[in-house]
Order: C-alpha cells, then sequence, then structure tokens
C-alpha cells in the first residue's frame, strides 16, 4: 500500500501539531488532522495513547489537561519545555564535549544522541580513557536530582522513600547522596544496590543543604557505609594475602603477625554485610576471628549457599 | 540503560535533532550531514523524503518542511516547530555530563580550559545537578601516560600481590586506562613476550627509557577489562530478583528471564577464583552450574572449603 503512512511520519506530525497550537488540542482534532491513524475509534484511541507514549519516553514533555473528574480533554507540547537552550558553545567547547563523551564509557548511545542535539556532532574514534559502571538506576538518579524530586526504590530488601541531593562516581562505583525520609536522616547509597524500578515523585520539593561536604561523606570503604555500631574486625590471613588487604584497607588497618605464621589484621567497621564481602573475596586465605556475629554471619551466609547448589559435588 | 530503543524511536531522534541543524546550516554539503550524523546515503534520502511530509495545520503546501536540494547540498526552511532539538533526555544529559567530569578529573586536564567552559554550560542547562565523577592519581600516572604519548619503552618496578614480589620488567606501553576504580596500564612486556595488564598503582617505580617503538596503528578499543574468550568455560547462574544486577553489571553470554522475576544469566570466566569470589559473596541468592570447560567445578565444595578454615 503507497499510501500508507508510516509510524514514524505519524509521530513527527503528532509533535509537529503540539508544538504549533497554542491552546490545548482534543484527541480527536489531533487524530483528524493528522494522517495515519487508524479507521474506528477504538483503535484510533489506542494508536494516539501508543504514539503519545512514545513520545514521553522519548522525553517529550506532553502536557495534559484533565477535567475535574480525571478526563483527559487535551494535549500540548510548550516549546519553552521542549527546545533545548542554546547553551552557545564555541568549537573548542563542542569538541571538548564530543572527545569526553568518545574517551569515557558510560553510555554510548544516550551519549551519543546527547552529541547529536548539542552541536549535531557523533563520537570520534578514540583510545578509551576511562570507563565508568553504567548502572540501571542511574539516569533515574540523575532524573530526580535534576528535578529535585523525591526517589523511590528498593534497596537492601527495604522501600526507600529519599530526597536525592548528589549523585557521585568514586574508586569505581556510583553513590547517591540523600536523605532518607523515614529517618529524616542523610545517608549514603550504592547505586549498584538499587533494585527494582525507581521511581521520581513530587519535583521541585527537595532543597538540597548547601552546608554538606558530599565528597567527605563517600566513605573511603564500601565497610564504611553501614548504619550500625562501630566495631573492630579482627581477620587471620595467610601471607602475602594480607598485602592485597592492607593495600585496599590503607592506614585505618593495622597488621601483625600471629605464632601460627598467619597475619592478623585488625580494623574497624560499620557494616558486617560489607565486611562479609571483602573477607570472602580472599576465598579460603582469610578466617574472621572478631567479632563473633561475624564469624557466625559467615559460616550461616556460606552454609545456606552450599545448601542451595545443584547436586552438591563431594569432592578430595 | 543500555536497552536499545526500537528502530523506529531512533529514526524520530535522529530526524529531530538533525532538521534543526540543517535549519541552522542552509546550504550544506550532504556528505557533512552524513558524516556528522553518521548516515547513509539510503538513510539520508529517506530522512530528507520524510521531512517533506512533516507539516502543521492548515497542512496548505506552505506549511510543510520545504527540502531544498540539489543533489550536493540542502536547505531546509518551513520547519519552524522544529527548530531547535529536543532538550536531552535524563540518560543523554548524565552520559555527557559524567563523561566530561571524569576527562576534567583526569590528571593534567586543563581545569580552565574548554571542556572545563562547556560543562558549567551544560550543567546550568541541565539545572545544575550535583554530579561529580572522582578518579584516583596513582605516583607513577604521569610519568606512564607521557611515556604512552611519546611512545617510549618504560622499565617498571611491578608488585605482584598474590605472590608479594617486585619485578623489574621493560616494557612498551600502549593504552592507560581508568576502570572499575584502577588506573591500568596494557603493555607489551617483553618478558613475557606478550601483551599485558598492570596496575598503575602497583607499580614501585618507573624509568622512562630513550628506546622508542612503533605504537601499534589500530588499538583494540576495550570497553571492559575481561573480555571473554572463546576457550574460557562457561557458567550459568540463576539469580533471584535482588540479584538481577549481575547480569547487568558483569560481559554475559546470555541472559534469560525466568519464571518471579529469577534470571538465568550465562558468562565465561577465565580464572575459576573470580567466580568464586562473585557467588560466595553473592550467597543463597544464587546457584551456579559449570556449562562447559571446568566440569568439575561445585559451588558447594568452594564454600565447604572456605568453611573448612571455620571449622565447621
Amino acid at each position: 500500500m503507497a499510501e500508507t503512512v508510516s509510524k514514524v511520519e505519524r509521530i513527527l506530525n503528532v509533535l509537529a501539531i503540539l508544538l504549533d497550537t497554542s491552546r490545548f488540542l482534543s484527541r480527536n482534532e489531533i487524530t483528524a488532522a493528522v494522517s495515519g491513524y487508524p479507521e474506528g475509534e477504538a483503535a484510533c484511541r489506542r494508536a494516539f495513547e501508543r504514539d503519545k507514549e512514545t513520545l514521553r519516553a522519548m522525553g517529550v514533555p506532553v502536557l495534559t489537561q484533565t477535567q475535574a473528574d480525571g478526563v483527559e480533554v487535551g494535549y500540548r507540547v510548550r516549546t519553552q519545555d521542549y527546545f533545548l537552550a542554546d547553551l552557545h558553545l564555541d568549537d573548542d567547547e563542542s569538541a571538548a564535549l564530543q572527545l569526553a563523551v568518545s574517551a569515557v564509557a558510560l553510555d554510548a548511545h544516550a551519549g551519543a544522541g546527547a552529541l547529536l542535539k548539542l552541536s549535531g556532532a557523533s563520537a570520534t574514534e578514540t583510545p578509551l580513557i576511562a570507563a565508568l559502571p553504567s548502572v540501571p538506576a542511574l539516569a533515574v538518579i540523575f532524573d530526580a536530582i535534576r528535578q529535585r524530586a523525591q526517589l523511590l526504590f528498593e534497596y537492601r530488601g527495604t522501600d526507600r522513600v529519599v530526597e536525592p541531593w548528589a549523585l557521585r562516581s568514586a574508586r569505581g562505583r556510583w553513590y547517591l547522596i540523600a536523605c532518607d525520609t523515614a529517618h529524616g536522616e542523610r545517608r549514603t547509597f550504592r547505586a549498584d544496590r538499587i533494585t527494582g524500578t525507581a521511581v521520581v515523585t513530587n519535583p521541585g520539593t527537595v532543597v538540597v543543604p548547601e552546608d554538606v561536604d558530599f565528597d567527605a561523606v563517600i566513605p573511603d570503604s564500601p565497610w564504611d557505609l553501614g548504619a550500625g555500631a562501630t566495631f573492630e574486625a579482627v581477620i587471620a590471613f595467610d601471607p602475602p594475602h594480607h598485602l592485597g588487604a592492607i593495600e585496599r584497607l590503607g592506614d585505618d588497618a593495622t597488621s601483625t603477625p600471629s605464632a601460627d605464621g598467619r597475619i592478623i589484621v585488625r580494623f574497624n567497621a560499620t557494616s558486617i554485610e560489607a565486611v562479609r564481602s571483602f573477607v570472602l573475596g580472599f576465598l579460603d586465605h582469610a578466617e574472621v576471628l572478631e567479632p563473633p556475629e561475624l564469624r557466625a554471619d559467615i559460616i550461616a551466609w556460606l552454609a545456606a549457599f552450599a545448601a542451595k547448589q545443584p547436586n552438591g559435588k563431594s569432592r578430595p | 540503560m543500555s536497552n536499545p530503543r526500537p528502530v523506529a524511536d531512533r529514526e524520530i531522534q535522529r530526524i529531530l535533532a538533525l532538521v534543526p541543524w540543517l535549519v541552522a546550516h542552509p546550504g550544506v554539503q550532504k556528505s557533512e550531514v552524513r558524516e556528522r550524523f553518521q548516515l547513509s546515503e539510503a538513510q539520508l534520502e529517506r530522512d530528507l523524503e520524510l521531512m517533506l511530509m512533516v507539516g502543521v495545520p492548515p497542512y496548505t503546501p506552505g506549511d510543510y518542511i520545504d527540502v531544498d536540494d540539489d543533489g550536493d547540498t540542502i536547505t531546509l526552511r518551513m520547519a519552524d516547530s522544529f527548530r531547535r532539538p529536543p532538550r536531552l533526555t535524563a540518560p543523554e544529559g548524565l552520559a555527557v555530563l559524567a563523561a566530561g567530569r571524569a576527562l576534567v578529573a583526569v590528571p593534567g586536564s586543563d581545569t580552565d580550559g574548554p571542556l572545563a567552559t562547556a560543562l558549567l554550560k551544560l550543567s546550568a542547562a541541565l539545572g545544575n545537578p550535583d554530579v561529580d565523577v572522582s578518579i584516583g592519581e596513582p605516583e607513577y600516572l604521569s610519568v606512564i601516560r607521557a611515556a604512552v604519548e611519546t611512545a617510549h619503552e618504560v622499565e617498571l618496578d611491578y608488585w605482584t600481590a598474590s605472590r608479594d614480589v617486585v619485578t623489574t620488567r621493560r616494557v612498551q606501553p600502549t593504552t592507560v586506562f581508568f576502570a572499575e576504580g584502577q588506573w591500568y596500564l596494557e603493555a607489551f612486556c617483553h618478558a613475557a613476550n606478550d601483551d599485558r595488564l598492570f596496575r598503575v598503582d602497583r607499580i614501585r617505580a618507573a624509568h622512562t627509557t630513550e628506546i622508542r617503538f612503533r605504537a601499534p596503528a589500530e588499538y583494540e578499543l576495550r570497553d571492559a577489562l575481561y573480555q571473554p574468550r572463546d576457550a574460557d568455560p562457561t557458567f550459568a547462574l540463576t539469580v533471584d530478583p535482588a540479584h538481577r544486577w549481575v547480569g547487568e553489571y558483569y560481559p554475559t553470554e546470555a541472559i534469560e528471564d525466568l519464571d518471579a522475576g529469577y534470571q538465568r544469566i550465562v558468562l565465561r570466566v577465565s580464572e575459576l577464583a573470580f567466580l568464586e569470589r562473585l557467588v560466595l559473596r553473592l550467597g543463597a541468592g544464587v546457584t551456579v552450574e559449570c556449562l562447559s570447560g571446568a566440569s568439575e567445578f561445585s559451588g558447594a565444595w568452594s564454600a565447604a572449603r572456605v568453611l573448612s578454615r571455620y571449622g565447621a
């Protein structure tokens, strides 16, 4: 059928009419004006809803006029909401952003999209200088910070409502610094441990405090990220594995040789989970001596893991 | 965030960026447009044809986008609705802002140069979201980067943590990059007669020699520290909903959605110790089985080996 209007053409025309109008247009006005909508009320309505969602998913701010009873009666897109402000980038600045997107790995597809909009440029072939971890929740966190909005997500099995303040990448991880509204206190979350779908809500309600040094609240190590009381972890390492541990722990750790030839490393921590993860990274070259809760935690953790494995083969 | 969007969406987004750019550059060569927007000849012609079909009420001939195409150059008129590109989406804004912040954080970057001023403008347009990237600066980073730049061989004292030895070796440094929180040097090592990856913070001394080497004409651009090889063993991890991030985080061969939010993740692993560390840390939310290459592997046995340290 030569007369078939492509979906792309139809959506572009819907956007054109929504941008062109100076008042809200009803669905019927739009679908009557724009060619390519199917015959029949129901099919036409469904197609329009899909087009609207497609536009919104691409970040087009489609405004809705709603009656008192909640029924949507009109749509438009205000140019001041839609148009990218002119950043007045000079050629050197455009080239610098182009190089940054090309030399730093994060989200190549989104980076390329940004470059097209900012300067009509593509990423270039250049050796990679840095790779930042790409984490599913990042864009939503960023969106919430940008909109001064609250953020809902699941973290370590608990639903959280937070006021996001800042996003930091340090030591190869992304951290969200936010106020946990349930406790009214500042918390630092690891972005890669956010599970489920994060949701942005109540835009414009978050006031970011100006007197907090966000870089100072990024933990030096994951084991300082816990909310619990500080405890001293005492770990016995087979040499030379203690050296890798001390390299990670830095000046906060002390080490002493023990009579059995192992090296005893002590450091302060607040998170049982993080120390467990750290110690398990050394497999059977490390053993937790203190505190007893951590020792018990590791034993129970490994036993639970082993019990789940398929046909636990026995090995010498 | 790396989910590929449907082709139609990508086409729409490309056109929404292309139209304002063409409006701002009347009489531009088609070849330049194809290069900038990475379009084939056929794609560009199709996009231009599509633009002719876009208009606004009352849809008289003067209400459609007008494409003046003389075969070599293009001039666009009557594209008032699309005279500016759309705002950056959240993933786009973050991608360019974070990349810029990372590059400016690389030691030796010009903190007052074009990148810094571009970031000021960009951040302001995005509403000044508080986003920053820090990148460490190990002691010998600048020496190594300079040697890569000028293609001089370097003599390294390098500490191998797992054996606690410092060895001296001469290398041809090809690439320096930051990944997973560390700076790495990729270099041809004369002693090993092969390419090796070094952690820059484990270099105990670095001395740039007078010896020049010919830098490889083409780098293999790496986007991950570990690049799976066909000979590496494959494993299937079945993870519960709380551990779905594993499939996003590590390079995988396949991801299959199972019932109730569970996933089956297939990955290649060159070192069994890496896999053991991963699954023991994940705990009871994951089960692991070997698909090929290491049939003797058993997660239960890995756990038992560590448990034996605890007399359990």
